[in-house]
């Protein structure tokens, strides 16, 4: 398998390669989804959070302490609801989504950093809390483009072509981040590959 | 094998599977989608303004031909005073007096042949009545209700107009004439 570069722009929107476009082009379940909210169906837009509500929570939670990732997946949601209008391509709703999610935590995280230290709230419930917390912040630790996947894949528990659905990243991005990804945690984590 | 795991979860991969225990206590629990509230529930549609940008052109392109064919209905009827005046126009009788026209005598003499002195006399035309050919957009004037200035003012307008539809049509018996023999000039060819 070649490997290519690194970009932070791989968590882009869908249309780049060219298996991809042809794919955009139809008209995806989720494509449908929005078409329904735009209608007025209230239930769509259960449906929509329920397909993109792990993907949403997995990008929070690679940014954001997890206190804090409930309200924000739910703002999340909210801001696109409300700005579902400038939406132009209806098959891009996921890497639309995750955009969203990315800039509120952001966002989230500048006021945080202004007011008081965000600090993960300690538990003292045994070690495998604690071992989790540290397997967290590890992957928090990891450049953008594999932190998020890493946590889609091993925390939200989503394959890499389901990853690769949901972002609108190609399949091959995917594969890539998660390959680099695993390498990088487990040299982190003193794991032998 | 193991990337296999990683990627799609076919097969198996002991490290990657302990990662994915221990991290499961983070996982999205399946929640109600957020309450929305009542007043941003009405989405604006996506208006469409295919049919509004036809109209537009429509209305646009039916002003300028409307424009455009009062602008050649109006001109025709400016233009269509002397030209035709037998045909359409009304005919009206007004006495007025045209003033002497004065000229000098001429003398001409060859140098063998007998003199003769021509000489012009004036000639005084009398007050004759002159055709004033009105085209149809006639001035619906009513004299009697004018006062005596605007009586002057109004005879002598119609002087002028006079003295110009003769001038005109002067040039047109002669443009008229010229083209009849050109004419004839051709058939004899």
């Amino acid at each position: 398998m070649p490997d290519t570069e690194m970009t932070s722009d791989l968590f882009l929107f869908a249309g780049r390669g060219g298996e991809k476009s042809a794919a955009s082009r139809l008209v995806t379940p989720a494509a449908r989804l929005v078409e329904r909210i735009r209608a007025g169906e209230e239930e769509a837009f259960g449906e929509l959070y329920k397909v993109f509500a792990p993907m949403v929570h997995g990008i929070v939670l690679a940014r954001l302490p997890r206190d804090e990732v409930d309200d924000i997946v739910q703002d999340v949601f909210i801001a696109a609801y409300k700005n579902l209008s400038s939406l132009r391509d209806d098959n891009a709703v996921g890497g639309w989504l995750a955009m969203i999610a990315r800039n509120r935590a952001t966002e989230f995280f500048r006021q945080a950093r202004q007011t008081e230290e965000l600090i993960e709230a300690t538990d003292t419930r045994g070690d495998s809390r604690s071992r989790a917390r540290e397997i967290l912040s590890a992957i928090r630790s990891c450049p953008e483009a594999y932190r998020d996947t890493l946590v889609l894949r091993l925390v939200e528990g989503m394959t890499g072509p389901e990853i690769a659905e949901r972002t609108g990243l190609t399949p091959e991005s995917v594969r890539v981040n998660l390959h680099r990804g695993m390498r990088l945690l487990r040299q982190k984590l003193g794991i032998e590959v | 094998m193991k990337e296999d795991y990683l990627w799609n979860k076919t097969g198996s991969d002991t490290g990657i599977e302990q990662l994915e225990n221990a991290l499961a206590q983070f996982r999205f629990n399946a929640t109600e989608p957020p309450t929305l509230p009542a007043k941003i529930l009405a989405l604006p549609e996506k208006r469409s303004y295919g049919f509004f940008k036809l109209g537009l052109v429509f209305a646009v392109s039916l002003v300028v031909v409307g424009s455009i064919v009062w602008m050649r209905f109006t001109t025709i009827n400016s233009s269509a005073g002397f030209g035709d005046s037998a045909k359409q126009s009304e005919v009206r009788d007004v006495p007025v007096s045209i003033p002497a026209v004065d000229s000098k005598p001429a003398i001409d003499s060859g140098p063998r042949e007998k003199h003769f002195v021509r000489t012009v006399q004036p000639v005084r035309i009398a007050a004759r009545p002159i055709r004033i050919v009105a085209g149809r957009s006639q001035i619906k004037t009513q004299p009697e209700k004018l006062t005596r200035e605007e009586k002057y003012a109004y005879g002598q307008l119609m002087l002028a107009l006079a003295i110009t539809s003769n001038e005109l049509k002067i040039v047109r018996d002669k443009i008229n004439g010229r083209e009849e023999r050109n004419a004839a000039d051709d058939r004899q060819k």
